[in-house]
Parts: structure tokens; sequence; C-alpha cells
């Protein structure tokens, strides 16, 4: 099946799709394009953790430790 | 048994970055911070299933993503159009406006398919192992690890389409490819 398609492109296509699929391969595995994603990823992940964190999470755990003073 | 303050410690030091795990997962700041809520309250009440001497942050992050994906089967079988919900997810976090380049790779991190995402952000942004990876979502290593390479190689075509001047010693590479591509079309 796949061995048909190839047959029915042109030629020049071929070779053209051929360099095509390698540039595309160099490209997404390029160390410094990786290393970028890297440093995106965790400049992204850093905004919100270095946020500092809202009150209401200090309050539910006060919250929990009473109400498990109070169980006992 | 009674939680301990170690424990409550070290719940509380977990809090930025569950926030931040929560973001990624929802795309929604207030909606990550109710993932957050519960997740603290559902650590709280289990604290004795969690083994000392094991990730607590991994625990933590299992606990996020299984309340994440419950909330979105049962809001899946409320609404019928999940588009409309995924559209709401891609809204920007309000503290993450930035520059422009990293405006179009929030984008496309927020395109790639939620298994992908996942797995590369608790690889590539919250420091966890291959293995610590794969227990908080319920899969083989193997499997993390072809999610992230999937991911890595759809952002690496994303940001190479849309800004190649970004790589600098790239820069030349990326405008003969520019050009070849417009030439050819």
């Amino acid at each position: 099946m796949a061995k048909n398609d190839e047959e029915r492109q042109p030629k020049a296509d071929k070779a053209d799709m051929t360099a095509s699929v390698a540039k595309h391969v160099r490209k997404t595995s390029d160390p410094t394009v990786q290393a970028a994603i890297g440093r995106k990823l965790r400049a992204l992940y850093d905004e919100v953790a270095n946020e500092p964190v809202p009150e209401r999470f200090s309050e539910l755990l006060k919250q929990l430790a009473d109400q498990e003073n109070q169980n006992r | 048994m009674k939680v301990s303050d170690e424990f409550r410690d070290q719940l509380i030091a977990a809090i930025p970055s569950l926030r931040a795990f929560a973001v990624s997962l929802c795309g929604n700041a207030t909606r990550a911070d109710d993932l957050v809520q519960e997740t603290l309250v559902k650590a709280w009440a289990n604290h004795e299933s969690f083994e000392p001497g094991t990730n607590l942050r991994a625990w933590l992050y299992t606990i996020l993503r299984n309340e994440f994906y419950s909330q979105m089967r049962k809001k899946a079988r409320e609404i019928e159009d999940s588009d409309g919900a995924l559209a709401a997810r891609l809204a920007v976090h309000p503290g993450q406006q930035g520059h422009m380049d990293m405006v179009d790779f929030r984008k496309a991190l927020s395109q790639l398919p939620d298994d992908q995402r996942e797995a590369l952000v608790l690889v590539g942004a919250t420091g966890l192992s291959y293995e610590e990876a794969a227990e908080v979502c319920g899969c083989a290593v193997g499997t993390i690890k072809s999610r992230v390479s999937r991911a890595r190689s759809r952002l690496a075509e994303v940001m190479q389409l849309d800004s190649a001047e970004d790589f600098g010693p790239d820069q030349a590479t990326g405008t003969i490819l520019a050009q070849a591509g417009s030439s050819r079309s």
C-alpha cells in the first residue's frame, strides 16, 4: 500500500520529501531547541510556583487541624 | 492517627508546586486553586496511606491529577460539548502574560494532547523522575518516555515555525528554511 503510494509520487517530490523528513528529525531533536523548550517549560511552571501562596490555603490547613482537634 | 506537624509542614511547602501543576493541567488559575484545595483536603484525610520516605509531591500530584480527571469525566457527562470545555482551558493564566514567544509557547503547550502535556510537565518542570511520573499517571515508564518525546517533537516543530530567531545560532538556518518554504508554495 505505502509502496504503491510512493511509486505514484513523481521522482523529484519523493527526494524532496525525504529531505524534509530528515530536516524535520534534525530540527526536532536539535539540542538548542530542546534546551529552549526546557527553559520555557520551567519558566511557565516557576511563574506560578513563585507566586505567594493565597491565604485560603493556610486558612484551610488551620481549619483541618482544628477539626481534627475537636474530634478527639 | 493525628496528622504530624512534619506532614503538615511538608504539605504547606508543596502548595506552590501543586498550584503550578494544577494550572498546567486545567489552564485556569481559579480552577487550579480549587483543585489544590480538594487535593489538600484529601491528602489530610488520607495521610496514613502516604508511605514515609517516598516523594510526597509525587503522591500529591497523583491525588490532584485523579481529582482533575474525575471532574472532567463528570463535566463531560453533564455537557455534551466538551469542545467548549477545552476552549475554556486554553484561557491564559493572569500571571503568565509575558513575552510574545512565551504566549506562543503556552498556546502550543495547551494544544498538546492531555497525556503528552502532563508527562512533559511532570518530567520537564516538576523535576520528577520518569519512574515517579509513570506512577503519578498510572502507566509504564516507557509510555511516559514516548509521551515526553512526542510532546518535545511537537513543540520543537511549532517553535521553529513561529520564531526561528529565538535560537541565536540557528537564525540563519531558520531563515533559509523559511525562504525555502515560501519559494516552494
